[in-house]
C-alpha cells in the first residue's frame, strides 16, 4: 500500500491535487508583485522576484481555458520545483493537504473542464473528488505554445 | 560499488588531476609530431604517464594502470634511444590517450569502462619487446636537430669555427652549477658592421638576461676597435634556456650574419647532485614556490557572484534612499554622515564585483587546447595538409561563456577543414601553398572578446549561395538582387542550409552553422563572416566579457521598465516639438529617422512590446542603437537614468519549446533597487525584425 500526500487547490468549481513533493512553497499574492513580460503566451501571468530568483508565473485558469476571474485575497501562487527550477502556478485558493492511497485512484473521466491528458487520476474522499494534476506533463511544453497563441 | 563513488573527494580529485595530465600529454604529443619536441618533452610525458599509473593503481582502475604501464615501457625505450619516434609510434600514443579519455569519461559518470584495451596494450608491448620501428621516417627531436645542424658542413667559409670548448673554457665551466646547461655560441658579424664592440656588448647584455656568461672570446671585446675586432665573436653561456630562446635572444640584434649554437653540456642535476645538496635545493625551491593558487568549487564562486549581485541591487536602493533623505532632511547631521559613507560603499561594491568577476575569468586556452588534436585528426581524415595556428589563447573571458563556446568553435573549425580547404591537388593547380593555414585567434577589443577563425581555403561562393537560396525557396531572385554580398552570405546561418555537394560524417548537413549562430546570440554575441572566393573565409565572433553585470540605460514605458545595454547605445537625443516633423518621416509602413543625414529605421519601444500606446507630439527621446553595422532609432517615453544592472537569466524558460516561448527583443531581466524587474532589451533580435 503506497500513500501519497497531495496539496489541494481549487480552480473554478473543481478541486485539484498536486503531489506535495513537487511543491516548494505557497505564497499569498499581496506579498509578491507580478511583472508582466511582453510577447509571452497569454497563460503566462508574468514573473516574480522570489528572494532574488526569477520565477515565471503560469495562470492555470487561462492555461485550461477556464473563465477569467479577478485576482483576490484568496488567490495563491503555488511554487513547484521542476528540474530544479522554480515555476509558480496561479490558483484560486489552496485549501488543505490530503492523503490518498493509490488504490483509491480512478481513471479521469473523459469529459471534464480541463484537458484530461494532464490528469493522472482522480482521488476520492467520500463524495469529494480531487483531480490529480500531472505537473511534469503540464509544464513539459511543446503543446503549451499552441495554447498560448 | 564503492570504487565508482563520484562524490568521493579522492575520486573527484583523481578525475581532475588525470584529466589535466591526459590533456598535457596530448599537447606534448602534438609538439613532438610537429617536430617541436625535445628530450625534455619525452621526460614530461614520462612523468605524466607515471603519475597516472600511480594514481590509477591507488584507485584500483586496472585498465588505466595497465595502459599507462605499457606506455611507460615504450617511453623508456625511446628515452634510451632504442626506438625512435615515428608516425607509427605517435599514433600508438594517440590511441593510448584516447584509451585514457574513454576510461576517464566512463569514470566521470561513475561507470566502469567497457572498452577492451587489450589489443592496444598488446600492440604497444610488441613494439617495446621487438625494439624496432615499423617506419623509417624518424621524427627528430629538437636537440637532435640542433646537433645535426651543427654537424652540417655549411660553415666552411669560416675556417676556425670551433664549437667545442677549449681547455681554458673547460676549466671555467667546471665550477658551474650542474643544473645549468652550457652552450657555446659563435656569432659571425656582418663584416661591414660598424662599432662591433657595441654590438658585442649588446649581445652579451641581452644574454645576461637569460643566463650567466662564462667566457667570451675576445675577452676584452668592449675595448676593441673595429679594425681589431674579427668578425667572429664567441660566447660560453650557462643557462636553463633552450636553443630557441638563445637564438631569438641574439637574433633580435641587427647586422648579424650567422649564429652557431651548440649545447656542450646538458643539465645533470637530477642524476648527479649529491643527496645532501639536494635537500638544500628543495628547501630553496619550496621558498620560491609559495602556494599562490587554490582549487575552488565553481558553485561557491557562482554563489559569491549571486551574493555580489544582490549586494549591487541593495547598493542601488541604498543610494536612492540616500538621495531622497538628502532632499527631505537637508542639513541634518546624520544625513551628512550617510552621504559621506555612500561613495565608499559604492567603491567597495564595484571592487567586490570586479574581483569576483575576475575569479570567474578563464583564459581561452581551456578550450583552444582541445582543438589541435581535433584539427590533426580531421585533416588526416580529409587528406589535407593544414597548418593550425593558435594566437592569443591567454585572452580571458567569463567561464559561463567559455563553456558555451566549445560547440560553435568546433563546428566552424570542422567546416573549414572539411569543405573550406581545397585538396592538395586543387591547391597546386591554383598555385596556392600546398599546406593550408587555419588560424584561431583570440583577442580583446574594447569591452569585447573577439575570436577569429580564418582559413586560406576556397572561400564562400556567393553565386552558389544564391542558387541554393532560390532552390530552397528562402527568397526570390529579385529580392536577392537588392542584397549586398554580406547579406547574402548570412543565409548560410539558416537552418538546413548547406552548399556542400555531399554529406560526410564530418559536415554538410547544414545543421552546424545554424547552431553556431543560435549559441552565439544566446551569449549576446555577434557573428560575422568575411569571405573572398579563392582566398579564404574568416569568421569573427564578438562576445561580451561577462554576462552577469552590465551598465544600462533604464527607460519607462507604461508600467514597464526596460534596460538598454550601454554598449549598444550610440547616441541619445531629445527632439523638440518643431523638430519632430523635420526629423521623423513615414515611408510606407515604416518610420525612419534622419540621423546624421542617414535614414535609419525607428522602433517605438512602448508599442513594440505592447507596453504603452501613448504618443506625444511635444518632445520625444530618441536612443540611437547599433548592432554590427546596423543602426536603429528607438523612440522612448521616459528616460530613467543610467545604472549598473545584474542580469538574471531567464534562459531556462525562453526558447522555442520552453515555457515562455520565444520572446523577441528581450534577452533577460534585471532586478532593480526597489525589487522590481526591468526587461533587458535585446538589440540584436530587435534589429533583425
Amino acid at each position: 500500500m503506497t500513500e501519497k500526500q497531495y496539496v489541494v487547490f481549487s480552480l473554478g468549481s473543481e478541486e485539484y491535487g498536486l503531489n506535495i513533493l513537487k511543491v516548494s512553497e505557497i505564497n499569498r499574492l499581496k506579498e509578491l508583485e507580478i511583472t508582466n513580460v511582453p510577447q509571452t503566451p497569454s497563460y503566462i501571468e508574468g514573473i516574480i522576484n522570489l528572494r532574488g530568483d526569477v520565477v515565471p508565473i503560469l495562470n492555470l485558469r487561462r492555461r485550461f481555458a477556464i473563465q477569467h476571474k479577478e485576482l483576490d485575497k484568496q488567490t495563491r501562487i503555488v511554487v513547484v520545483k521542476i528540474d530544479s527550477k522554480n515555476i509558480g502556478l496561479l490558483v484560486d485558493s489552496v485549501s488543505h493537504v490530503v492523503t490518498f492511497e493509490e488504490e483509491e485512484f480512478s481513471p479521469p473521466p473523459e469529459e471534464m473542464a480541463i484537458d484530461s491528458n494532464y490528469i493522472m487520476g482522480v482521488g476520492k474522499k467520500g463524495k469529494r473528488m480531487v483531480f490529480l494534476l500531472d505537473i511534469d506533463k503540464l509544464l513539459n511544453t511543446s503543446d503549451n505554445l499552441k495554447r498560448g497563441k | 560499488m564503492d570504487k565508482f563513488n563520484i562524490n568521493d573527494v579522492y575520486y573527484s580529485m583523481f578525475l581532475e588531476e588525470t584529466k589535466e595530465q591526459i590533456e598535457k600529454i596530448e599537447q606534448d604529443l602534438l609538439l613532438l609530431e610537429n617536430g617541436q619536441g625535445s628530450m625534455e618533452t619525452i621526460n614530461d610525458i614520462f612523468r605524466m604517464a607515471h603519475s597516472i599509473k600511480g594514481a590509477s593503481a591507488t584507485m584500483g582502475f586496472e585498465d588505466m594502470e595497465r595502459l599507462s604501464h605499457s606506455l611507460e615501457n615504450l617511453l623508456s625505450k625511446i628515452r634510451d634511444k632504442e626506438i625512435y619516434i615515428d608516425v607509427n609510434i605517435l599514433n600508438l600514443f594517440f590511441k593510448g590517450i584516447d584509451g585514457f579519455k574513454h576510461i576517464h569519461q566512463s569514470l566521470s559518470k561513475g561507470e566502469e569502462c567497457l572498452i577492451d584495451l587489450n589489443d592496444l596494450i598488446e600492440e604497444i608491448d610488441q613494439i617495446v619487446e621487438s625494439g624496432k620501428n615499423l617506419s623509417k621516417e624518424q621524427i627528430l627531436l629538437d636537440d637532435e636537430k640542433a646537433s645535426e645542424l651543427n654537424s652540417r658542413d655549411d660553415i666552411h667559409d669560416i675556417e676556425d669555427v670551433e664549437l667545442e670548448l677549449d681547455d681554458h673554457e673547460k676549466e671555467l665551466c667546471e665550477n658551474i652549477d650542474l643544473g645549468l646547461k652550457l652552450y657555446k655560441i659563435i656569432i659571425v658579424m656582418d663584416s661591414n658592421t660598424k662599432m662591433k664592440a657595441v654590438k658585442a656588448f649588446l649581445i652579451v647584455n641581452n644574454l645576461m638576461g637569460i643566463g650567466d656568461i662564462v667566457a667570451t672570446n675576445p675577452i676584452d671585446f668592449e675595448q676593441l676597435s673595429d679594425e681589431d675586432f674579427e668578425n667572429l665573436f664567441k660566447i660560453v653561456i650557462a643557462t636553463h634556456s633552450e636553443y630557441e630562446e638563445i637564438y631569438k635572444n641574439i637574433n633580435s640584434i641587427s647586422e648579424i650574419e650567422k649564429i652557431f649554437i651548440k649545447k656542450v653540456r646538458d643539465s645533470k642535476k637530477q642524476v648527479k647532485t649529491p643527496k645532501n645538496v639536494k635537500i638544500v635545493e628543495k628547501q630553496e625551491n619550496f621558498n620560491k614556490k609559495k602556494i599562490s593558487t587554490i582549487r575552488i568549487d565553481v558553485n561557491k564562486i557562482d554563489k559569491l557572484l549571486n551574493l555580489v549581485g544582490e549586494f549591487i541591487i541593495d547598493k542601488e536602493a541604498l543610494n536612492q534612499i540616500g538621495d531622497e533623505l538628502k532632499r527631505k532632511y537637508k542639513g541634518d547631521d546624520l544625513i551628512r554622515k550617510l552621504a559621506a559613507m555612500l561613495p565608499h560603499i559604492n567603491y567597495i561594491g564595484t571592487e567586490l564585483q570586479e574581483t569576483v568577476m575576475s575569479t570567474r575569468m578563464l583564459s581561452l586556452e581551456h578550450i583552444f587546447n582541445r582543438f589541435p588534436r581535433m584539427v590533426r585528426d580531421l585533416s588526416q581524415k580529409c587528406e589535407k595538409d593544414i597548418n593550425f595556428v593558435i594566437e592569443g589563447k591567454e585572452t580571458e573571458i567569463d567561464r559561463g561563456i567559455i563553456e558555451e563556446l566549445v560547440d560553435p568553435l568546433t563546428h566552424i573549425l570542422r567546416n573549414a577543414i572539411d569543405h573550406g580547404f581545397e585538396t592538395i591537388a586543387e591547391r597546386k593547380i591554383k598555385q596556392k601553398e600546398e599546406v593550408g593555414t587555419l588560424k584561431l585567434i583570440g583577442k580583446h577589443e574594447e569591452n569585447n572578446v573577439v575570436i577569429e577563425i580564418e582559413d586560406d581555403g576556397k572561400g564562400i561562393d556567393i553565386e552558389n549561395i544564391k542558387k541554393k537560396v532560390i532552390e530552397r525557396n528562402l527568397a526570390r531572385e529579385e529580392e536577392l538582387q537588392n542584397l549586398s554580398d554580406r547579406e547574402i552570405m548570412n543565409y548560410i546561418f539558416e537552418p538546413g542550409f548547406s552548399t556542400a555537394k555531399e554529406v560526410t560524417d564530418i559536415s554538410g548537413r547544414g545543421v552546424g552553422l545554424n547552431v553556431v549562430k543560435e549559441n552565439i546570440s544566446k551569449l549576446n554575441g555577434i557573428i560575422e563572416i568575411k569571405s573572398e572566393k579563392g582566398i579564404g573565409t574568416k569568421f569573427i565572433i564578438k562576445l561580451p566579457l561577462t554576462l552577469a553585470i552590465i551598465q544600462a540605460l533604464l527607460i519607462g514605458e507604461g508600467n514597464c521598465t526596460f534596460a538598454i545595454p550601454i554598449t549598444s547605445i550610440i547616441e541619445t537625443l531629445r527632439l523638440k516639438e518643431d523638430e519632430i516633423g523635420e526629423k521623423i518621416h513615414v515611408v510606407g509602413d515604416f518610420e525612419v529617422f534622419d540621423w546624421r543625414d542617414q535614414a535609419i529605421p525607428i522602433v517605438r519601444i512602448g508599442e513594440y512590446f505592447g507596453a504603452s500606446r501613448e504618443r506625444t507630439n511635444k518632445k520625444v527621446f530618441i536612443v540611437v542603437v547599433g548592432y554590427s553595422e546596423k543602426r536603429f532609432a528607438l523612440i522612448v517615453n521616459k528616460l530613467l537614468g543610467e545604472q549598473e544592472i545584474v542580469i538574471k537569466s531567464m534562459g531556462a524558460f525562453i526558447g522555442r519549446d520552453k515555457l515562455l516561448g520565444n520572446i523577441k527583443g528581450i534577452s533577460g531581466v534585471s532586478v532593480l533597487g526597489d525589487g522590481k524587474f526591468a526587461h533587458i532589451v535585446d538589440i540584436a533580435s530587435l534589429t533583425r525584425s
